[in-house]
């Protein structure tokens, strides 16, 4: 596939050559310009992701914006050796969005326990599984490869937020068959993503 | 030696897809301290995730960008210290690692809003805040230093925030509030352990900043309400909830 060209921001005369790790990095010295640079970059990455898990856009919006301070504040953190900065910042992102979800859950659950104290144990509303619907030609060739097993796995993990003893629950298999399958999944997804590059 | 488990290195998927419950990720990530290849099969993980997100990419609003740049202005990015995780709503503080003091006041700091994460250390008005806390709640603070607090935060729909601090080793919960507003005349405060399908009286906290132990911590308490109540509470909650925590997993 021909590799997109670099959004062009007319006016950005920071060093095109400047790696993400480097950005970062100079954010932990308190380089505001690096930061934005590094905003400009990554923030649509981080958006459609904080969109897939929150499927809201007041909610994917307010975890941008924590998850970029936390960014900001704790770029010094951020250990090169360990992961590709653009790695790094997608994990806080979509932690950020997971713990919304999550703390909506239980909140829901409260809720429900609050509005109908007599009733049985509830009863989680299966969800449903929506398809992966990616928009490009390569990574839904690599999420095609893997068996429907393994991408439910994903998808209800990576872009439903649930944890992988949920997901045992939801699915009614042992949790040491989640663990295998999620680990099975994203193995297969890399070597198929190194198979196409 | 870290062997906690001999098949820890499976949690690799889950770890990369944030699957773990808190205290799971807490344990793989101390595996990963002494696991390479753990570590080298969670940035591979990392690096084909990134390539899956980039393709549902899209643009947030302008505006987005400019709250978040006034959102860091007055803040300074923190020292490198650990490879502690980088996000945790639960924070488990380590004994050993750090002085009870600092402790206490990292505790007082989450219990403050000051996020332990991000932001700056508010020192002075800490101190007073933990003298004040000490002062007034002796047992709460016996609570927020134990060795293997784990706390929680949400924000109450009605201005303010709650705190919730448990220590599993103690089998307590302390529930700290900051900036409630002040309990209408005739009403008090009442906390609820909320559980599947159940709601059981927990105690009572004052309005303003207060601080106070909980009271009888079912198994299966899965969050902690607060309700406006007449004086004097109610065996069960008359009102819904404006402060909701959610219990950490443990």
């Amino acid at each position: 596939m021909a590799s997109h060209p670099a959004p062009t921001a007319a006016a950005e005369p920071d060093p095109p050559t400047a790696s993400a790790e480097d950005l970062l990095e100079r954010c932990a010295q308190g380089d505001r310009g690096a930061f934005v640079d590094l905003y400009r970059r990554l923030s649509p990455g981080a958006y459609g992701l904080a969109l897939r898990v929150l499927r809201d856009e007041h909610l994917a919006q307010d975890a941008l914006q924590e998850a970029f301070e936390q960014i900001w504040s704790q770029s010094g953190r951020y250990d090169r050796s360990r992961s590709s900065a653009r790695s790094w910042i997608l994990t806080i992102v979509h932690r950020r969005a997971v713990d919304r979800v999550r703390r909506e859950q239980v909140e829901r659950q409260g809720a429900m326990a609050w509005g109908a104290q007599h009733r049985e144990a509830e009863h989680d509303v299966v969800a449903e599984v929506v398809e992966l619907h990616a928009d490009h030609r390569r990574v839904r060739a690599a999420l095609s490869a893997l068996t429907p097993l393994q991408r439910q796995a994903l998808e209800l993990a990576y872009h439903r937020g649930l944890t992988q003893t949920q997901v045992a629950a939801e699915l009614d298999i042992p949790l040491g068959t989640v663990k295998t399958r999620m680990r099975d999944a994203i193995r297969r997804l890399r070597g198929e993503l190194e198979g196409r590059r | 030696m870290n062997d906690e488990n001999a098949d820890i290195h499976t949690l690799s998927g889950a770890y990369a897809l944030d699957a773990l419950e808190p205290g799971e990720r807490a344990a793989f990530e101390r595996h990963l301290e002494a696991c390479e290849q753990c570590r080298d099969e969670v940035r591979s993980f990392g690096d084909a995730l990134s390539v899956v997100v980039d393709e549902s990419a899209q643009e947030p609003p302008e505006r987005l960008r400019d709250s978040v740049l006034a959102g860091i202005t007055a803040v300074r990015p923190l020292p490198p210290v650990t490879h502690d995780s980088p996000d945790d709503v639960v924070v488990a503080l380590r004994p050993g690692r750090r002085r009870a003091v600092t402790a206490a006041l990292a505790v007082a700091a989450a219990v403050l809003g000051v996020a332990l994460a991000g932001t700056a250390w508010r020192t002075v008005t800490l101190q007073d805040e933990v003298s004040r806390l000490s002062a007034a709640a002796a047992d709460v603070t016996t609570v927020l230093t134990a060795p293997d607090a784990r706390i929680a935060t949400a924000t109450a729909t009605t201005g303010g925030r709650g705190t919730m601090v448990m220590s599993p080793s103690s089998g307590q919960v302390a529930l700290v509030t900051d900036g409630l507003a002040p309990v209408p005349a005739g009403k008090t405060y009442q906390v609820w352990f909320v559980g599947r399908g159940s709601v059981v009286p927990a105690g009572f906290v004052d309005g303003g900043t207060a601080g106070t132990v909980l009271t009888g911590h079912p198994d299966d308490a899965v969050a902690i309400g607060v309700t406006v109540e007449p004086r004097g509470g109610s065996p069960a909650p008359t009102s819904d909830p404006f402060l909701t925590i959610a219990i950490p997993a443990a």
